[in-house]
């Protein structure tokens, strides 16, 4: 069918809706009080709750902590977007400084299976993260330039890095305050925990297609 | 396979006798506590509600103008946009960009508007294979069943089932630890995920101010779909449309909620076109199916406020006759309270009129609602128009009739009354009719009938004050 022949039965059937009265304009997010007095200690409560290892660091000390993790998972490579856009300053250079790899993230139009067959084995991703939603224990992550989808999806551990200072209430907060980040990057994503899966008699399984451990790395820059 | 029953009372025989209702009740039981607990845990809870169903209703009023802003935006994005009048059609340009594309493989993410349309099975004939990348949608696939409930497809199979099925069709050792059945579903379809030439979503939500596509997914495949394969195909029912990023999200923050009790489902996915200039992975290209197949008559009429829905599954839940009889007995792909309005609704009464007495009328739906759809009322208006188009069986448009002429005639009332109480006395045991004849047996099958009094209250009334 073509547009206008679709859109014009649309109309006609919303001429004779049977709806009960409706708003003239488009309602919008609801921002009510949801007495976040700590946007930091909520956000990690509520994302322990959902399975999400996170850490409260300071600028010196989360390389370390990174690389900790890294040696939990016998990795000596990952997936990773680089220094320019983390919230957190050096750690892919300080990595590479004690020999751990980033694996290239350029998916190439044209050899897209052979270089995504490659990320099989992938064990660790590390990325960065717009912003943090304390009600829910989520982070956002816009993609575009640089900044690889695969790396937060497709390894066995996503290590996230989450500026303090970019925390906000809820999503609904986010979508009033950034309603641009939708339209800047060709892919947004709210994380709220690892992948899982309750498909199987209700039973709580993680890591199905998506990661099966997230850690978030909070830098305390308030 | 034996053939599908085709009465609403049939596919309920068949599946009690099965036993595949079996674990419904209490799956369904414990996804609506989740509902509960995470509705008393967000403060929110009642207002961010009214303020979604008011999202949707005004969406709906004005569907014709955010479809359009929508369909521009997409093309502004670099997407294309597909308009189709019913499945057919969508099922025909599907397939026509899958043979443009030189498309051999299809990975899906759980979407039940191609459920609706049966767009699987319009693949396969042209010999494109497709994999169903949900764990539940992946079981039902593999067992080649249906699924029974819009959020959890499985819930009807015990790990013994899937246990077994995958042992037979994956070479899988047998278990039934659900850990290890999910890790070989993980293992298995990675490589059909990064190897796939065409990811199918379904779509949750349609921005219309910036074109976006929001999916949400617990598991990850929907990110996968629209992330891997080089083409990404989002296939929409013309209603899943919200104004702006801000209006979606009081739709998030109530649909996980409602849905499985989580504050947020795992991902949530917003979807705006095809790779940009720089990204260093994502689709090549970008399409939207948008849909009709009946979606505009039911927007014209008595059912318009059904396509409010935002398909969390949580009226399925809450309602005594689903956790009965099950999400199969339904006979279509959207089952529970809201397939009882949405299949007569989308399908015609014709050959659905059945469904809206699949209902006690008791409300719950409309409680666990999150955006407050009155189903029962709609449900009433179904069953209204079902016998003003003379879909009543026989024998009860002859009941009724009987009924209608004996209450209306005082002394043909009491002489009917006096036979019952006679009829009734002699089929009775110890005060109970535990068998009636004909078409009483529907009400005597399930439970036991009171003797009727031997002597009406009519005659009583008589006897004690002689007029």
């Amino acid at each position: 069918m073509d547009r206008k022949g679709f859109l014009d039965r649309v109309r006609q059937a919303t001429a004779t809706a049977d709806l009960p009265p409706v708003r003239q304009d488009p309602p919008g997010a609801l921002i009510g009080d949801l007495s976040t007095a700590d946007l930091v200690g909520r956000f990690v409560e509520r994302a322990t709750e959902v399975n999400a290892d996170v850490r409260v660091v300071t600028a010196d000390g989360a390389l370390e902590q990174v690389v900790g993790i890294m040696e939990e998972y016998k990795a000596d490579e990952y997936l990773g977007w680089p220094d320019s856009q983390m919230p957190i300053p050096g750690i892919g250079a300080g990595l590479i400084a004690r020999g751990y790899s980033p694996r290239p993230s350029e998916v190439p139009s044209d050899n897209r299976l052979l270089h995504q067959t490659a990320y099989y084995d992938l064990v660790v991703g590390i990325t960065g993260a717009d912003g943090g939603l304390a009600e829910s224990g989520s982070i956002v992550l816009t993609h575009g330039q640089n900044r690889s989808r695969m790396a937060s999806l497709i390894p066995d551990a996503h290590i996230a890095l989450l500026a303090a200072s970019t925390i906000v209430e809820s999503l609904s907060h986010w979508a009033a305050l950034k309603s641009e980040s939708v339209t800047r990057s060709a892919n947004l994503v709210v994380i709220t925990g690892p992948s899982r899966t309750g498909d199987i008699e209700m039973h709580l399984t993680q890591g199905v297609h998506g990661p099966r451990h997230v850690h978030i790395l909070v830098l305390d820059d308030r | 396979m034996a053939p599908e029953p085709i009465t609403f009372l049939g596919r309920v025989k068949r599946d009690r006798a099965s036993g595949v209702v079996t674990p419904v009740a209490e799956a369904a039981r414990r996804m609506s506590s989740y509902r509960v607990a995470a509705s008393n845990d967000f403060p929110l809870m009642e207002q961010m509600r009214d303020r979604a169903r008011e999202i949707r209703l005004h969406t709906l009023a004005n569907l014709d103008r955010y479809l359009a802003q929508f369909a521009s935006q997409v093309e502004a994005n670099g997407g294309h946009v597909h308009w189709a009048a019913d499945g057919d059609e969508a099922n025909a340009i599907i397939t026509e960009i899958a043979q443009a594309n030189e498309v051999k493989s299809v990975v899906k993410s759980k979407s039940m508007v191609t459920e609706e349309i049966e767009l699987n099975e319009a693949l396969e004939q042209v010999g494109i294979s497709v994999v169903e990348s949900d764990l539940g949608e992946f079981i039902v696939q593999l067992s080649n069943d249906k699924p029974s409930h819009i959020i959890a497809p499985v819930l009807h199979k015990t790990r013994y089932d899937i246990g077994e099925l995958f042992a037979d069709k994956l070479d899988a050792p047998y278990t039934t630890d659900p850990s290890q059945l999910t890790e070989i579903a993980r293992s298995h379809l990675r490589r059909e995920f990064l190897t796939a030439d065409m990811g199918i979503s379904g779509c949750n939500m349609g921005i219309a101010d910036s074109g976006t596509v929001v999916l949400v997914t617990n598991e990850g495949n929907g990110r996968l779909t629209t992330t891997a394969p080089r083409i990404h195909v989002t296939v929409m029912g013309m209603e899943r449309i919200v104004p702006s990023f801000a209006d979606a999200s009081a739709v998030l923050e109530v649909l996980a909620r409602a849905g499985t009790g989580q504050r947020l489902s795992v991902y949530t996915n917003l979807v705006s076109g095809p790779r940009r200039h720089g990204d260093p992975d994502g689709p090549d290209a970008f399409h939207v199916v948008i849909l009709d197949n009946g979606r505009s008559r039911t927007l014209s009429g008595s059912e318009a406020e059904i396509l409010a829905c935002i398909r969390c599954g949580a009226c399925l839940n809450i309602c005594p006759v689903y956790r009965e009889v099950g999400g199969h007995a339904y006979g279509f792909t959207y089952p529970g309270p809201i397939g009882a309005v949405v299949t007569p609704a989308l399908k015609g009464l014709d050959e659905w009129h059945e469904l809206p007495y699949a209902s006690t009328l008791c409300g719950a739906c409309v409680e666990a609602c999150p955006v407050r759809i009155d189903i029962p009322k709609m449900l009433l208006t179904l069953r209204s128009k079902a016998v003003d188009d003379g879909h009543l069986p026989g024998w009860l448009t002859f009941a009724v009739g009987r009924y209608a002429s004996a209450a209306t005639h005082p002394r043909q009332f009491r002489v009917l009354l006096k036979a019952g109480g006679v009829v009734g006395s002699m089929m009775a045991k110890d005060g109970w009719i535990t068998k009636a004849p004909s078409h009483g047996a529907n009400w005597t099958g399930a439970r036991d009938l009171p003797q009727p009094a031997k002597t009406p209250f009519h005659a009583r009334w008589k006897q004690r004050h002689g007029s």
